[in-house]
């Protein structure tokens, strides 16, 4: 994961710095996650940051979420509070002024590492944005998440990632208000004894935050 | 005839007070006393004498009336004659004077050669281009030549034969074709018909500097620019669009929650929900973004053509005014 974001960065750094539009966005978070059973469900908060860049028609976004969670399941007495650290890098092409596609990079870890099912995967998909108002825009996103590897091994036949991006910036735009919601569903499938059983995996994030845009227009 | 007399009287159009020559003044009061065999003797006796030109018009003058109201025609012709070459532009008004006495003034300019209401402009004009009009007045059928000379050129305006009221124009350039440098030149006139000759002139003053060019046009009278873009009307469309993305993501959202890890706890999706409305509202109540126009951008592009087109012409025309001259033409006080 590591490698490929420093390679990223690399070729993203090596364009032409007039061509390029950064933006750099800190958040506060709230997570619901869930796996396995109704049992199983936990909530907290913590932190977001996002850097992305943005040139011609291309942009590539790394985020990185840090999240502490609780039990929040009727017998959450059985459950211990864990962290979550959850690392992600997009990379998302406009094919129309509207319309654009984009594939990225998950990865989920948790902390203590068995406390939940650490993740990783790749998602491909569409995004729709929809400029409200001068310094407003809007974002719908989905993706089926493919080739997903489980800290405790397993397989996910499905996965599907749905997104809504919303920012405001009064003046000129350059400071923006930024809400993300994001959701996750994944059918994670193991073998236990011989015997196949589900064991879905489902997260929640919303992110509220601050973006700064610097340079382009 | 003591009718004539007393008309001619009332209307004696003299100044008394300027007449310096002693005969002079006593021929003007026995002109006025009626006693015109006296004026006449005693005009004769001045003009004997050393006048200047004012006392010599006034002799002839006083000659022409006293021998008109004698009755003696051609003495009065002659009289006049003498005053029609001393002032030609001399005029005898037909309201006040007796039209015996006018068509005996009239026969007397007819007979005599002169050349009479010269008559130039003021003008600006640059040489070669543009004309100064240029109108004399001959009194008899005659040939004239018409030259303007000075810093040691000159230029002939017209050589021909000629009567009554003559129009010329020049064009500012001397014979050499070039326009005259800064400087006095004089307008002369030489009238000739016979063994008759006359000639008049008139000083002029010559001003010769560069031509204005002309200030390149930053708009067009009557054109101007029109906005390119317009704000359209306020709209609740971002809104609209803002609670139907919260709908479809909260919608799918719930549509794909796995029944097996149970349902509630949705506050991630409410708040998101929320803000993304909120936005909505707030996109809708702030001022929309200019839009373009395309029909004024249309107008402002041919507006533009239009302008840089004149410009391009204004262009070509301050390069050739950059080799013109511009000439100054005033007449002076004749000496």
């Amino acid at each position: 994961m590591r490698h490929w974001l420093i390679s990223a960065a690399l070729v993203l750094v090596a364009a032409p710095l007039a061509a390029q539009r950064v933006s750099i966005g800190a958040e506060g978070a709230l997570a619901d996650y869930r796996e396995q059973g109704a049992a199983l469900r936990f909530s907290g908060s913590g932190a977001s940051g996002r850097v992305e860049l943005s040139m011609w028609r291309l942009s590539a976004e790394a985020r990185m979420t840090r999240l502490h969670v609780d039990g929040a399941s009727t017998t959450a007495d059985v459950t211990d509070a864990f962290d979550i650290s959850q690392g992600e890098f997009r990379l998302r092409m406009q094919m129309r002024p509207r319309i654009g596609v984009e594939a990225a990079l998950l990865s989920r870890k948790m902390d203590p590492e068995h406390a939940a099912q650490s993740m990783q995967a790749w998602r491909a998909g569409g995004v729709f944005t929809q400029p409200l108002a001068p310094g407003a825009d809007l974002a719908v996103r989905a993706g089926y998440l493919a080739a997903t590897a489980f800290g405790g091994g397993g397989t996910a036949p499905f996965g599907f990632d749905v997104g809504l991006n919303v920012s405001y910036g009064p003046g000129s735009g350059r400071v923006r208000l930024t809400a993300d919601y994001e959701f996750q569903r994944v059918d994670r499938r193991t073998t236990v004894g011989g015997t196949r059983i589900d064991v879905p995996i489902q997260s929640a994030v919303a992110r509220i935050g601050v973006a700064v845009r610097l340079g382009g227009q | 005839m003591k009718t004539l007399a007393l008309v001619l009287f009332v209307l004696w159009p003299f100044s008394l007070a300027a007449q310096e020559n002693p005969a002079l003044r006593r021929a003007g009061a026995a002109y006025r006393d009626l006693e015109y065999g006296q004026a006449i003797a005693l005009c004769k006796q001045a003009l004997r004498d050393r006048l200047r030109a004012a006392d010599q018009e006034r002799a002839y003058e006083i000659l022409g009336f006293s021998f008109a109201a004698l009755d003696s025609a051609r003495q009065a012709t002659d009289a006049f004659a003498q005053l029609v070459l001393l002032s030609p532009d001399r005029e005898l008004d037909p309201a006040r004077i007796s039209p015996k006495i006018t068509s005996l003034f009239a026969l007397a300019r007819a007979q005599v050669l002169v050349v009479r209401r010269i008559a130039v402009d003021s003008a600006h004009l640059i040489a070669g281009s543009q004309f100064v009009p240029v109108t004399f007045a001959v009194t008899r059928a005659a040939r004239i030549q018409a030259r303007i000379v000075g810093g040691g050129r000159e230029v002939v305006l017209d050589s021909s034969r000629a009567e009554g009221t003559v129009r010329l124009q020049w064009n500012g350039l001397m014979s050499n074709g070039l326009p005259p440098t800064s400087g006095s030149y004089r307008l002369v006139i030489e009238a000739s018909a016979g063994r008759d000759t006359y000639a008049a002139s008139v000083p002029l003053r010559i001003e010769a500097g560069a031509v204005d060019t002309l200030a390149h046009l930053t708009s067009l009278e009557g054109y101007d620019l029109l906005p390119e873009t317009v704000i359209p009307p306020r709209t609740w469309k971002p809104l609209a669009l803002a609670a139907m993305a919260a709908g479809v993501v909260a919608g799918t959202s719930v549509a794909l929650e796995s029944a097996k890890l149970g349902g509630g706890g949705r506050r991630e999706l409410l708040s998101v929900s929320l803000g993304t409305v909120s936005i909505g509202l707030l996109a809708s109540l702030k001022r929309p973004a200019p839009v373009p126009a395309p029909a004024n951008i249309r107008y402002n592009a041919l507006v533009r053509e239009q302008l840089a087109r004149r410009n391009a012409e204004l262009a070509m025309q301050n390069a050739t005014r950059r080799r013109q001259v511009q000439l100054t033409i005033k007449p002076e006080r004749r000496q």
